[in-house]
């Protein structure tokens, strides 16, 4: 099994924070949703998933709650605060401007 | 940053400090939560339960490892690091008992080895004299031909050229010990008393408890029977009685007078010496020629 490439930086922080900010769920669906909706370009390895969300938990963006899951075991559902939602449009912006800088300079036209 | 997202930040740090255990067992049953999950979901996809298992852990890089990078992100990892580290270590040494005692063994020798030779050092080579201008004090000796290392007492008619001859430094003092009996008492005691030039005394900047210092006059033999005691001495025998001053002792059956009390910590030349009398030979026995070669 080959590693997948590091993402960026901070950028699973911001990942995490769109994908709570549509539903609050457990790690193993927020995994699941990643792969989905990322169509597998994104392999962030489930090692990764819970220590950023732990960090996430501990700087105030997310918070935790235990549930019962649909399966009836207990599990620890993560939502996004009030400040996280304010940090996901910041992030988002900023995702936003330094991707279409970017991509202004890789469309140069070459020769 | 904004205040609001320490209403969820605080609680959840504290928790990780205080409620250790319980976070311990979250983080174990969040891990285990989804490596269930996603056994269930390997075994829907058609593997083995073996494999579905195996594929599950190992996607989450193995549950310890995973636990362990959860730890990483939680504050003050360190002070729990540490805690941990220490328990084991008295536990190991509890264990090994000769071990132990070894070690701290090895340990209390060398420290204290280490801190002794410290101390001599310190008090010999490190510690400044304990008189003003201590840097421009210097010790003179005189060396014997053919013993150009050997240090010599020096001789008087020497120390007089070396004074009046000297242009490197301010003044020369000189000085010698020797033993002399406290008698006129109904206890005599062996006293230690140095003999020195009366300049001695602005030359260390020395100051007296009670009473003066004798001046160079007190150097003309006759004029020579004055001491200047120790604040020991001064407390032991002389009932540290200001009345003192003035008054007079006996030394090997001498009559001299008290003329001062030096306080504890003038220790010239050394902690021992019970008295100061003026450095002071016969009339007949002057002789200005020098008699060693320097």
């Amino acid at each position: 099994m080959s590693k997948p490439p590091d993402l960026v930086q901070g950028t699973l922080d911001l990942l995490l924070l769109k994908i709570l900010a549509v539903s609050a769920q457990h790690g193993w669906s927020i995994s699941q949703r990643l792969k989905q909706v990322s169509g597998d370009e994104l392999q962030v390895s489930d090692g990764s998933l819970y220590p950023a969300l732990h960090k996430l938990e501990l700087a105030g963006w997310i918070t935790a709650e235990w549930k019962t899951s649909v399966l009836g075991r207990r599990a620890k559902y993560y939502s996004l605060t009030r400040a996280g939602r304010r940090r996901l449009t910041q992030e988002t912006e900023e995702w936003q401007r330094l991707s279409s800088a970017i991509g202004r300079v890789l469309q140069m036209k070459e020769g | 940053m904004e205040w609001r997202r320490w209403i969820h930040a605080l609680p959840a740090r504290f928790r990780t400090v205080v409620l250790s255990r319980r976070v311990e067992q979250d983080l174990h049953d969040e891990l285990s939560f989804h490596v269930a999950m996603q056994t269930q979901a390997n075994l829907e996809r058609g593997m083995s339960e073996e494999d579905a298992a195996r594929h599950a852990r190992r996607a989450i890089d193995g549950v310890d490892q995973a636990k362990e990078r959860c730890r990483d992100v939680r504050p003050l990892r360190w002070a729990q690091d540490l805690g941990s580290d220490l328990r084991y270590a008295v536990r190991s040494l509890r264990r090994s008992p000769m071990f132990t005692l070894v070690a701290i063994l090895t340990l209390a020798l060398g420290i204290g080895a280490s801190t002794a030779l410290f101390s001599a050092i310190s008090a010999i080579l490190l510690r400044p004299l304990p008189y003003p201008n201590a840097n421009q004090l210097a010790r003179v000796w005189s060396t014997g031909q053919g013993h150009p290392r050997a240090r010599f007492e020096s001789a008087l008619p020497d120390y007089r050229a070396w004074r009046t001859e000297n242009h490197s430094f301010e003044d020369i003092g000189a000085y010698y010990i020797t033993g002399h009996a406290l008698t006129g008492t109904d206890r005599a005691e062996g006293l230690q008393g140095a003999h020195v030039t009366a300049n001695i005394w602005s030359i260390l900047g020395a100051q007296t408890l009670q009473g003066t210092m004798f001046s160079a006059a007190a150097e003309a033999w006759g004029a020579h029977r004055v001491v200047v005691v120790s604040e020991g001495l001064w407390r032991r025998r002389l009932a540290a009685n200001p009345q003192a001053i003035g008054s007079p002792i006996q030394l090997d059956d001498q009559p001299y007078t008290v003329v001062g009390v030096m306080p504890a910590s003038f220790q010239f030349p050394s902690a021992e010496v019970d008295f100061w009398a003026p450095l002071s030979v016969p009339v007949s026995s002057h002789d200005n020629t020098r008699r060693t070669a320097s």
